[in-house]
């Protein structure tokens, strides 16, 4: 399946369309749709969540008051955070005008309204003024089959020695993505729910990673945890199938088929992976 | 004068004072107009060494692409005038 990006841009955004009333049943309490971190057995999805946003500031080496941009920002969780937590200056693109009322009502909850800025629409074709020390990438590459132009986007936007952090739901290698990418269960997916995903192996990542100019300074392997993290979502959809299907006609039994499929599939055909990459042309690391 | 006027004569003196010092030639008989490659001495890793002399001076990284599309000495003030400016403009 070969879509331009405004193609794969107007099919992705149905399923984030739909009211966060819905998400709200399933997501933690920030709506954080991607991976969660578990330190141990009683992690509960909230925590999980938290520890995760703490993880990916670590990753980016925030200390506070930094520029940060993140694509495909979801209902705000990652931004809010790190706005509140990190004070730090963050903007926003999202296509779906439904998650930028949802994060603008937030900001403005939650008193970081001036830390918040939104720009709307496809990453590809917005503006984004100004410089930042790190852009944040969860989730969202997958809906964009133009990744080598978005990296060097990104490029172009960090400044010197800012760090960008991404992390993908990928096939396992470039077998199992012949092999499986256009099964029935995958398509259910990727087409049925999201619109547009092309779960590309983590090596077509990095190859896109290195082309835009970046220098790769981590892979972390997260597979555990967003089976983990599904795991709790399915359950809470479990919990609330009457709920789901008063917000959301007809969404209860796809849902819970997307969120099955994914979490049999991991280790198997599928790994989640967080990267790190520097904008550096010498790595991380200052020879003495 | 603005500023920004201050820091592109700045930006062409440093650029020209560099490529004087790496080619070993007067920085007085380099102009705007001179092309890089046809510089007295030039050969690519000479200028590589200018661009990476202007990045740490500047704490700037340019894009690859546009290294490669710079023909002229103005084209090259005009690179690190882009990225400099992106950079306070920020600021």
């Amino acid at each position: 399946m070969t879509l331009t990006p405004q193609e794969a841009y107007q099919a992705t955004n149905k399923h984030y369309e739909l009211p966060a009333e819905l998400f709200a049943i399933y997501l933690d309490r920030r709506l954080k749709y991607s991976s969660g971190l578990y330190t141990d057995e009683h992690t509960d999805l909230d925590q999980a969540q938290t520890n995760k946003l703490h993880f990916v500031a670590r990753q980016l080496g925030l200390r506070g008051g930094e520029r940060l941009l993140d694509i495909g920002c979801g209902w705000g969780s990652l931004i809010l955070f790190m706005a509140q937590e990190y004070g730090c200056h963050a903007t926003g693109v999202t296509p779906s005008r439904p998650q930028a009322d949802y994060i603008r009502a937030r900001a403005e909850e939650t008193g970081v309204t001036d830390l918040i800025t939104l720009r709307p629409g496809s990453f590809t074709e917005v503006e984004v003024a100004g410089q930042f020390d790190a852009v944040t990438m969860l989730g969202s590459i997958v809906h964009m089959p133009n990744r080598t132009e978005v990296l060097r986007k990104v490029h172009g936007l960090l400044r010197r020695n800012g760090s960008l952090y991404l992390s993908e739901s990928c096939f396992r290698d470039h077998a199992t993505y012949r092999e499986f990418s256009r099964r029935p269960g995958t398509t259910h997916v990727t087409e049925a729910i999201f619109g547009f995903a092309d779960m590309v192996p983590v090596s077509v990542l990095v190859e896109a990673v290195e082309s835009a100019g970046f220098s790769l300074t981590g892979l972390t392997d997260l597979t555990a945890h967003y089976h983990r993290t599904i795991e709790q979502w399915e359950q809470r959809v479990q919990e609330q199938r009457e709920r789901v299907e008063q917000v959301a006609p007809g969404m209860g039994e796809p849902l819970i088929r997307y969120l099955r499929t994914a979490n049999a599939g991991w280790g198997y055909t599928t790994k989640h992976y967080a990267l790190s990459a520097l904008k550096s042309r010498m790595g991380p690391t200052e020879a003495p | 004068m603005s500023a920004e006027s201050t820091t592109r004569e700045q930006i062409a003196s440093v650029t020209a004072e560099y490529l004087a010092t790496e080619l070993k030639i007067s920085a007085d008989g380099i102009s705007g107009a001179d092309v890089l490659r046809d510089l007295p001495g030039a050969d690519s890793m000479k200028l590589l060494r200018v661009v990476s002399k202007l990045e740490r001076q500047w704490d700037v990284e340019f894009e690859d692409e546009a290294i490669f599309a710079v023909k002229t000495v103005d084209e090259l003030v005009a690179l690190v005038e882009k990225s400099v400016g992106g950079d306070l403009a920020a600021s």
